[in-house]
């Protein structure tokens, strides 16, 4: 995989900080599996790339509320998940182009994580930050087989 | 100025109609689509002046909203906001007749810088 984790950092920031004002810590991946939900997005060219980023309830939250402007709470779960689908929709955007091939990037799915991916590969990147005092973890990893890639529950 | 928003997502049509505002734009009539066909449509009923839409939507792709619209004959201006930041994407946006391409995420500045030249 030709992405350094510092260039998947910077993307990252750039998102979150420069866009949305959300101040990101980096911090040592550590997922607590019984409340994370997790936006992913496909990259399809010479290869076959998966983008997750994961995050808890509350922390979708404060990213819906930064992205809408709104007060806490105000926000329906629909657009809550909307918003942090357009977080992977953006990582994994200007990840793909970071890759300088062509290559075709799905729309965003968000479902349930029940637990990191199994057995990364070589190559596979994880990062993960501390904002608005909960994590936020960003996988991005190499797939062979449509088995491997999972199927997050669809929300919308 | 009426201006339409074409995006899937709502908290992405709400960041543009939010920057739109903050890069100095206050005149400007905002809607919105969630798709390139929707688009289509109020295109066909309100006659925006400018189109800003995303690339990757369901339904239909703003790519394929900007060729259907050169297709008819239509010249509304048209510029895309999207996370596709390959160097591919921007010319193929450019040879279909795209007045430009912002690559999210973007600040205001980066709106007004696109924007500023279509208002002289």
């Amino acid at each position: 995989m030709q992405l350094e984790e510092q260039s998947l950092k910077q993307i990252t920031i750039d998102v979150c900080q420069s866009m949305l004002g959300l101040e990101l810590n980096s911090i040592v991946p550590d997922m607590d599996a019984t409340r994370q939900l997790v936006a992913m997005v496909e990259i399809r060219g010479c290869r076959h790339t998966v983008v997750e980023v994961f995050a808890g309830d509350r922390l979708m939250e404060a990213i819906a509320e930064a992205m809408f402007c709104s007060d806490r709470g105000s926000l329906s779960e629909e657009e809550i998940r909307d918003a942090f689908c357009e977080i992977a929709n953006m990582i994994g955007g200007n990840v793909k182009g970071s890759f300088g091939e062509e290559a075709a990037l799905s729309l965003p799915v968000i479902g349930q994580a029940n637990d990191w991916p199994s057995d990364l590969p070589s190559g596979s990147l994880l990062t993960a930050f501390e904002c608005c005092g909960h994590p936020l973890t960003i996988v991005v990893r190499e797939v062979a087989s449509e088995s491997e890639v999972g199927e997050p529950l669809a929300v919308g | 100025m009426k201006v339409l928003i074409v995006d899937d997502s709502k908290a992405m049509r709400m960041i543009v109609r939010r920057s739109l505002t903050q890069a100095g734009f206050t005149n400007v009539q905002a809607i919105e689509a969630n798709n390139g066909v929707e688009a289509l449509q109020v295109i066909e009923d309100q006659s925006p002046d400018l189109v800003l839409s995303d690339w990757n939507m369901p339904e239909m792709k703003g790519i394929d909203l900007l060729k259907s619209l050169r297709a008819a004959g239509r010249k509304v201006t048209l510029g895309f906001i999207t996370s596709e930041s390959s160097p591919e994407i921007h010319q193929q946006a450019v040879d279909s007749g795209a007045a430009f391409v912002i690559v999210k995420p973007f600040t205001p500045a980066a709106i007004e810088h696109a924007l500023k030249p279509l208002m002289v």
